[in-house]
């Protein structure tokens, strides 16, 4: 049986315990060691800058000072439908926002929390075998 | 007894003789001014106001139904009344239907005829402005209730999504609970789960702290200082086992102010001294300065944690306000909010000093409400 691919995530939220349970849930689902955790918009931005290096960013959307989604605004080198692929995460149940979401260019898919294991396998299994070609 | 408002009257005529006649005799009771063409009336208007607004319909320059059709755009409030020898004109009845002039009267008039017909138009006068008074008022309390609106709109949904947070996060943990390889790791999820519960009540708590702020009146009790400020620290003391508290107050013993209100401001300051601590303190020292004198209660809450960034210092006490730092996911962004709240409906205030990795000091100042 061959290995899981070596996946290279960037995980982006305000919330220690759901930062802690998103690296968790990749580290057991796709045995990697390349995670890098962002505990705010500002520090990913500041300390993430070549996107190419990243397979996947999942990016909290409500976070202090900047939403996920300004975060994707201000950085040029995130491209809509290649590599990082953004997954948007959030517990909000404003219309509001999940409109906002569902309308970003470069939001290439949205999981609303908890982030269940299962279910982030499938989503970046689907995105890095649909979408990097 | 109050004077009856003067009517102002500006009246046009081509004719000086109809003018002279007019301003003999009601220049006793109303304020008149005379003009001998439209032209010059708009002048006028360009100035002034008046009440009604005479007019014979025909003049030289222009009629007295066109130059109507002018006045109408400058001030819509002042009634015009045209004069005219005809009793039937396709024009005027046009321009009664298109709403130019309110009233006419057919010459010759009597003095009756004229009395009655500019008291019934300063009547008009009268309802337009108080019906447009009215409509500004309304627009106002429309303003403020879609604000209103709006705010509860985010209210709810910023609660609904604070609430969600350390629930969704339990869920996840469960969850992955369930799949995990590392036996060791079994411990930190408890844990975890805990401080997302404890979020979850900090969360309500403050919410019904900001409720009860906005709908309950104050209630002035007897509180003495050095009481109420250690039981308000010893309910605090489990948060963090390592924090200690050196309390000191000085001066009068006892104050009048809403205890309720008070403890929940000193409850927030603590509680945030207690949340912005420095990580790797072993000892982790809070005090309590209090002054108390006949006329006022100062407090000051002094921390030695991470301190707040000079740029963020304006924004600490608004609504759903969390800090850029690491350690904002601790935040409810209501706790401040509700200090600065609470002693608003006390007539206090709240004030800050603050450095980076030094500490803050939160200085609270309510006066004695003992009447």
């Amino acid at each position: 049986m061959s290995r899981p691919q070596q996946i290279s995530v960037a995980i982006v939220d305000d919330d220690e315990v759901d930062l802690f349970i998103a690296q968790r849930v990749v580290r057991l689902k796709f045995e990697t060691e390349n995670i890098a955790l962002f505990r705010s918009g500002f520090e990913f931005m500041e300390k993430f800058k070549d996107p190419s290096a990243m397979d996947v960013i999942l990016l909290n959307y409500r976070m202090p000072e900047k939403s996920g989604l300004n975060v994707l605004d201000d950085m040029p080198g995130i491209l809509p439908n290649s590599k990082p692929f953004v997954i948007i995460t959030s517990t909000s149940l404003d219309p509001g926002d999940l409109a906002r979401i569902k309308a970003h260019p470069k939001v290439d898919f949205f999981i609303p929390k908890p982030i269940l294991p299962a279910h982030i396998k499938k989503v970046i299994e689907l995105l890095l075998s649909t979408k990097q070609h | 007894m109050t004077t009856p408002e003067r009517i102002s009257i500006l009246y046009v005529d081509d004719e000086p003789e109809n003018l002279s006649a007019f301003k003999a005799t009601y220049r006793r009771t109303h304020d008149i001014t005379l003009s001998h063409s439209a032209k010059d009336a708009l002048e006028i208007l360009k100035e002034d106001e008046p009440h009604i607004i005479l007019a014979d319909n025909r003049m030289p320059e222009v009629t007295g139904v066109e130059f109507f059709r002018q006045v109408k755009t400058l001030h819509p409030d002042s009634v015009r009344i045209l004069i005219t020898a005809y009793t039937s004109s396709e024009m005027m009845i046009e321009a009664i239907n298109e709403g130019h002039i309110d009233k006419y009267l057919v010459k010759p008039w009597s003095d009756d005829m004229m009395n009655a017909t500019i008291q019934s138009g300063f009547e008009i006068y009268k309802s337009r402005k108080e019906l447009k008074e009215k409509n500004q008022e309304l627009a106002l309390i429309n303003e403020r209730l879609t604000k209103t609106n709006n705010e509860l709109n985010t209210f709810i949904y910023s609660v609904s999504h604070d609430l969600r947070t350390p629930l969704m996060s339990i869920l996840g943990l469960l969850s992955l609970m369930e799949e995990e390889k590392e036996p060791t790791e079994q411990e930190n999820y408890i844990d975890l789960m805990q401080s997302s519960i404890h979020k979850m009540d900090a969360y309500i708590q403050n919410t019904l702290n900001y409720y009860r702020n906005k709908k309950s009146d104050i209630e002035i009790s007897k509180i003495n200082v050095q009481e109420f400020v250690e039981d308000t620290l010893d309910s605090m003391k489990s948060f963090r086992e390592e924090v200690s508290f050196k309390v000191s107050i000085n001066g009068e013993p006892e104050i009048y102010s809403d205890e309720i209100r008070l403890r929940i401001c000193l409850n927030n300051l603590i509680s945030n001294a207690i949340k912005y601590g420095k990580k790797d303190d072993e000892k982790y020292l809070i005090e309590v300065e209090g002054v108390c004198t006949p006329d006022f209660l100062e407090l000051h809450v002094i921390d030695h944690g991470i301190g707040i960034p000079e740029d963020e210092m304006n924004q600490i006490f608004e609504m759903f306000s969390k800090g850029k730092q690491s350690k904002s996911s601790k935040s409810t962004g209501l706790g401040l909010y509700i200090v600065k709240e609470s002693l608003q409906k006390i007539n206090g205030t709240v004030e800050v000093e603050s450095e980076v990795n030094e500490g803050s000091r939160f200085i609270i100042k309510v006066p004695n409400l003992n009447e």
